[in-house]
């Protein structure tokens, strides 16, 4: 397998660190990830033209490339404002790059730490002009991103003294024969952790005020969702399934959709929206994960976690804006500025899971996974899209209602709304994308081993 | 040119009209407005013209059959109605939005009719829900009811999906024409049947999925109304007609006593409610369930008559609501602009010379006579239902004369006395809208087969 991707990445980091003081903060970090994502390219193209004889495993080049389009992404957004936050994004996405390859417990482990990064960095740094809001902010958020990382740490080494390895397919063998309270204490503990990571961003838009604490960490940390949700699928569906388990997994999975659906109804902030909406989604992957269909359910995740970072990338540019915290503001916004409205209208719609865009896809993927194996999953399912219609009926009455109060007179950056239409378009090109790129059929190789 | 490429060209036109409102200025606005508009509208209706003439044989992968086409022709056409009548209606400041709004609708209403895959269907049903809903919300006179109208059309929308997943899962094809060569098992057919027909139910306001539509239709400007309850129905209608019945044939005859009696139900009740009314838009409205409710009797009443009749009057009772819509909403203008009191409404429409000849159109058609559509539909329906559900039918029977003497009676009533106001004639764009209605109607009427034989060369080609 090749590495070429990651020795760039490193060798942006070791250049932007030493030159930074020499040369511009321009978009390094864009230009990086969008020749590592050449390089894919081109090394498929070549693969494909029987020209290298190097194959990737199957499906794993497609993973990488879907990580490196986030990072390209989340640089891009970043800009020269934040050259900081470009290279802890550039750390987070070979930490996940890394933790693809991972078939081993404790190369899982320092992978997703090294993914995690970002996270340790963002808590050390605090731009606040209250400093005693550190003491409200911090110690709620340390306590959360070390949680997990003790977990995984404690579960891998009960599962080396009750197994002799932490090799996947070792481990799973021997599982598979005889599964004792340890090994399953230890691999729901391993869950737990995974699930912490991929409900990060849930913290960082509850536990945060974003009127306090000035943080990127919601963008920084997309690849570090992104993989989670993947790591946790493929250990669920390869490992865990041989443990009586599933059933806890999904019925938190349920809780979680149910719950964030619900307490979506009644939210007008836009961040705290998005938290619920986040909720929901870890919900949904728990649903996928454990569900027999993997292909359905495989495909459901890569659209989970391409629209969920498409929304994260625009609502973290909403939030930068000062005046978008709520959705009355986004109200003023329509009548001056229709279409940029509509653009957040649809990264809205993609978000709750509306036709035609790419929430649609993941929606519909679950719905086929959940029809064919548990009814009730499917019930409760159809509630919590009953509470996200509501939802969404009120956003966009909201939004759209010409009923409302004059509008007052806002002024936005015409390069924000730029990149607010990127992204709406993203949420629109990735039906395609959903369809073709991340077409799963060839990758169970890579998820079902 | 190839039917494909006019269908193409009848969804593409509204959404360029579309485009082009939304690059109009503020400079001599609200003409440049109403002219684009029209003129979209216009030249998608004389495209769809085109359609209904050209050979349907060259048809092959948007249109699914010859239903499709006599349905586009009758969206182009409300819809080219819709924007003449709504010139008045809207605010200045508001029509950009609206007709982007509409157009776009149109384009979708086109596209849903003409594709012959369920999944398409179900995406573009999803974004029609969606775009209606954002039309009711924005130029109802109150946004709760178009929170109604989406909590319980979605509700019905999420059997669909479901319907339309095991659908795509059993047979691994998502075309219509694979569905319905598709063998399926008894107990798959229940769960396509109960999942579809709750979607498309709701959408061809069943009782009790209808209680969204009056209050929403009495609080919207005309060419809403004219989209919730003469357009969307026939949605509902068209999917239990050409996608449910072939698909789930054999359990569509077993439940088909249970499915007409909901019907009659429907018909029933929105019949007796009717009665009760005194507001014309509300009257309007059930008449428009009653009429859905007698689509489903036609669809699942066995035969091919009992069809071909719910296929008439899914085309037939959409010009006569909409005429019926038109000339309330005419009515409506002049008594603001008259600033008359409450009950004074048979004075106004006396004070507009030739309005009450124009009311008299609906009003028979409501009332099943002769040589108006609506009397055509019925007797094919009646026919059709008579010989498995001989009971059914005396119900109908009995449930049409009580609407049809209540149309009369109204009619009568607004009819009598003089006015002392002053004439205010109709304008040329209501001439338009009333005439063309008129001699459509009437056209239906005395030569049905115009709509009838696509309908029996369907059926012939189906056997």
């Amino acid at each position: 397998m090749t590495h070429w991707p990651e020795l760039l990445l490193l060798i942006y980091i070791s250049a932007a660190w030493f030159l930074r003081k020499k040369c511009g903060k321009e978009i390094w970090g864009f230009w990086a990830f969008a020749t590592a994502i050449l390089i894919i390219g081109l090394e498929e193209w070549m693969i494909k033209s029987n020209l290298s004889s190097t194959s990737y495993q199957s499906g794993e080049a497609r993973i990488k490339l879907l990580l490196l389009i986030s990072g390209c992404a989340v640089s891009y957004i970043l800009k020269a404002k934040n050259f900081d936050g470009q290279i802890l994004t550039t750390i987070s996405v070979l930490g996940s790059l890394a933790a693809i390859s991972a078939r081993d417990f404790w190369k899982l482990f320092f992978a997703l730490e090294l993914a995690a990064i970002p996270l340790y960095r963002e808590l050390m740094r605090d731009k606040s002009p209250q400093q005693r809001m550190i003491l409200i902010v911090l110690p709620p958020r340390l306590f959360y991103a070390l949680l997990g990382s003790v977990f995984f740490m404690l579960a891998t080494i009960l599962i080396y003294f009750s197994t002799e390895s932490t090799i996947f397919g070792e481990v799973r063998y021997i599982v598979s024969f005889n599964s004792g309270v340890v090994q399953e204490i230890a691999m729901l503990m391993i869950l737990f952790s995974i699930g912490q990571k991929l409900g990060i961003g849930l913290q960082h838009f509850t536990l945060t005020d974003a009127s306090l604490v000035k943080t990127s960490s919601p963008i920084v940390l997309c690849p570090l969702q992104t993989i989670s949700a993947i790591v946790f699928y493929r250990l669920t569906t390869n490992i865990f399934c041989y443990i009586d388990g599933s059933w806890i997994i999904s019925t938190v999975g349920l809780v979680f959709v149910l719950c964030g659906s619900f307490l979506l109804i009644s939210q007008q902030n836009i961040r705290k929206i998005v938290a619920c909406s986040i909720l929901c989604h870890m919900g949904m992957i728990f649903l996928c994960s454990v569900s027999p269909f993997s292909h359905d359910g495989m495909q459901s995740i890569l659209c989970i976690v391409v629209a969920w970072n498409t929304v994260i990338l625009g609502i973290y540019r909403l939030q930068e804006w000062r005046s978008l915290q709520n959705l009355d503001d986004l109200q003023m916004a329509s009548s001056q500025y229709p279409a940029f409205t509509m653009a957040v209208t649809i990264l809205f719609l993609s978000l709750l899971g509306f036709a035609p865009f790419l929430g649609f896809w993941s929606r519909f993927n679950l719905c086929q996974a959940l029809l064919g194996w548990s009814g009730g999953a499917l019930t409760i399912y159809m509630i919590s899209c009953l509470f996200n219609l509501i939802g969404l009926a009120k956003i966009l009455d909201c939004i759209w209602s010409s009923k409302k109060q004059p509008p007052r007179n806002l002024q936005i950056d015409p390069e924000f709304v730029r990149e607010i239409y990127f992204l709406a378009l993203a949420a629109i090109v990735a039906i395609p994308l959903a369809y073709r790129v991340l077409n799963t059929e060839n990758m169970e190789a890579y998820f079902v081993q | 040119m190839l039917t494909n490429d006019i269908l193409l060209l009848i969804i593409s036109i509204p959404l360029i009209g579309a485009i082009c409102i939304s690059l109009i200025d503020k400079k001599n606005f609200e003409n440049n407005v109403r002219r684009s508009s029209q003129w979209t509208a216009a030249f998608t209706f004389a495209m769809s013209l085109w359609l209904f003439t050209a050979d349907s044989e060259k048809s092959s992968i948007l249109a699914s059959s010859q239903n499709s086409v006599c349905l586009v022709v009758m969206t182009t056409f409300l819809m080219l109605i819709s924007v003449i009548i709504s010139q008045n209606e809207i605010k200045a400041e508001l029509k950009k939005k609206f007709y982007i709004l509409i157009f776009a609708l149109e384009a979708l209403f086109v596209a849903l009719f003409s594709t012959a895959d369920i999944l398409v269907f179900y995406i573009l049903l999803e974004l029609i829900m969606l775009l209606t809903f954002i039309l009711l919300g924005g130029f109802a006179s109150n946004s709760i009811y178009a929170v109604k109208f989406l909590i319980i059309l979605f509700v019905g929308m999420f059997f669909l999906l479901c319907g339309v997943i095991y659908l795509i899962s059993v047979a691994e094809a998502s075309e219509v024409t694979t569905l319905i060569n598709y063998a399926f098992n008894f107990k798959q057919e229940c769960i396509i049947f109960s999942t579809l027909f709750i979607g498309f139910a709701g959408l061809a306001l069943q009782f009790p999925l209808h209680v969204w539509l009056p209050e929403a239709h009495a609080a919207s400007p005309t060419s809403v109304q004219i989209i919730i309850s003469v357009i969307l129905p026939k949605i509902g209608a068209f999917g239990l007609l050409t996608i449910l019945l072939p698909i789930a044939d054999g359990i569509c005859r077993s439940l088909s006593t249970y499915v007409l009696w909901i019907g009659a139900l429907t018909t029933g009740y929105a019949t007796m409610a009717a009665l009760i009314q005194k507001v014309a838009r509300h009257t309007a409205a059930y008449s428009s369930i009653a009429y859905a409710g007698l689509l489903v009797i036609g669809i699942f009443s066995g035969g091919d008559i009992g069809r071909t009749g719910a296929f008439f009057h899914m085309i037939s009772h959409s010009l006569v609501l909409t005429m019926l819509l038109v000339v309330i909403s005419i009515v409506e203008n002049r008594f603001k602009q008259l600033k008359q009191q409450e009950g004074n409404i048979s004075i106004t429409l006396q004070s507009i010379p030739y309005l009450l000849n124009f009311a008299l159109v609906p009003m028979l058609s409501l009332s099943s006579i002769p040589l108006l559509p609506c009397f055509v539909g019925n007797f094919l329906i009646l026919c059709g239902c008579w010989k498995n559900h001989p009971s059914l039918c005396f119900i109908i029977c009995f449930l049409l004369a009580a609407g049809g003497s209540h149309a009369i009676r109204t009619y009568q009533r607004v009819s009598q006395g003089e006015s002392n106001l002053k004439k205010i004639y109709l304008t040329k764009a209501e001439w338009f809208c009333l005439a063309s209605l008129a001699v459509t109607i009437f056209a239906l009427g005395i030569y049905p087969r115009m709509l009838i034989t696509p309908t029996d060369q369907r059926i012939e080609r189906k056997q």
